[in-house]
């Protein structure tokens, strides 16, 4: 999704009523972000918005040059950076080792890579946010969205299994990094 | 015209050079700040580390922007490794335990061939030469050597200090001369004057006859 940014226009400071908006359905899709509600938005804090013109409601929020996350039509979803500081915000997903080189370069996951030796998969309804790891890694590679339930997939093993949305190495994560 | 004209052209713009220092300069102090922290969180208590609400520390690599276990899928992966031999050495070794081997290995090579080298040229000194110990020389003990020109291509040599070790004059000049085939005669101070320039071989002769005096005794005095 993020292949390139040409459109990112200038930030706009939320309000208050926004900041309640943002943490409710924080609160609502993962429910271990309670403990971490503090660390994340401190008090006295600049949280900041960008808004993408050429995507259609897609917007990007900023903590005192900390990237946090980005939403995307009522979806609320996590920057990598935060996912490496607390893994447990989001479901596991393993993949095998030969997958990892085409997941960096922006392509979707497919139905036989996590079913293979050396994958995982867990527990997972279709419409949630996901993490995907790599055989033998740490940290988290890249966030996608689930196409279908996980015991379909292990029924029949086809097509797309998980959307990619944001991964290491695109825009989104240059952007950190400047 | 007006004074503002005027201090646009006494504000002299650093040159390019100083601008390229003082970037380099704030880079190098950013990279010694980051790596201060680093160091510092990765010392955390054991409680921390299992504790999930505690965030958790990852090291990013400098030049590839990727976390330190992905250099390899990324464009420059033999940049980062070099990186990561400088400044995290610990990493270098769980990462790429073959590699690591293979200069430890190299390392021990090249101490013992230094080793070996250092053994021969002992084996090899000429017989001649002792091995010197580094006390310094008093002054008292010091042998002094002169050369004067007479004439063109007549040197004279004049030895003094030589009474400080216990040395007759008389037979010590006759020796000399009968040895090198010289004239010789005594100065007024007490010094024994010699024809030629007999420098090296009095280094060399002097030791042996009189194993009082050692190389270190003995100078070559300037005009």
């Amino acid at each position: 999704m993020f292949k390139k940014l040409e459109d990112l226009s200038k930030p706009t400071l939320l309000s208050k009523t926004g900041v309640k908006e943002l943490k409710q359905s924080f609160n609502d899709q993962y429910p271990f972000f309670k403990e971490i509600e503090d660390e994340v938005f401190p008090k006295k804090a600049n949280i900041q918005s960008f808004k993408l013109r050429s995507e259609y409601k897609v917007e990007i929020v900023q903590v005192d040059k900390d990237y946090i996350c980005f939403t995307k039509e009522d979806l609320v979803i996590p920057h990598l950076k935060l996912v490496h500081k607390f893994p447990d915000l989001l479901i596991k997903q393993q993949v095998d080792l030969g997958a990892i080189k085409h997941i960096l370069s922006g392509s979707d996951v497919l139905a036989p890579g996590l079913i293979s030796q050396g994958s995982q998969l867990n527990t997972a309804q279709k419409g949630q946010v996901v993490a995907i790891y790599g055989e033998g890694k740490e940290n988290a590679m890249g966030i996608g969205i689930m196409n279908a339930n996980s015991d379909e997939i292990k029924k029949d093993p086809k097509g797309h299994a998980i959307q990619l949305l944001h991964h290491l190495g695109d825009a989104l994560w240059q952007l950190s990094f400047k | 015209m007006s004074d503002s004209d005027d201090d646009i052209f006494k504000k002299k713009k650093p040159s390019k050079k100083k601008i390229e220092q003082q970037q380099k300069q704030q880079e190098q102090q950013l990279l010694l700040q980051q790596q201060k922290q680093l160091k510092q969180e990765l010392n955390q208590t054991e409680q921390q580390m299992n504790n999930p609400k505690h965030p958790k520390l990852v090291i990013y690599c400098r030049i590839c922007t990727f976390p330190v276990e992905f250099c390899s899928f990324s464009k420059t992966p033999k940049e980062c490794k070099e990186w990561l031999k400088t400044s995290f050495n610990e990493l270098y070794a769980i990462l790429y335990p073959e590699e690591f081997k293979l200069e430890q290995e190299k390392q021990a090579a090249l101490l013992e061939q230094q080793r070996l080298i250092a053994q021969h040229q002992l084996l090899f000194q000429p017989l001649g030469k002792k091995k010197r110990n580094k006390t310094k020389v008093k002054e008292s003990d010091m042998v002094y050597l002169k050369v004067k020109e007479r004439n063109r291509n007549k040197f004279i040599t004049t030895l003094s200090g030589l009474e400080k070790h216990g040395l007759d004059i008389k037979e010590t000049s006759k020796k000399i001369s009968k040895k090198f085939g010289c004239g010789s005669s005594i100065n007024e101070k007490g010094a024994i004057e010699l024809q030629g320039d007999l420098t090296e071989e009095l280094i060399e002769w002097l030791p042996k006859e009189y194993p009082n005096i050692k190389e270190d005794m003995i100078a070559i005095k300037d005009k």
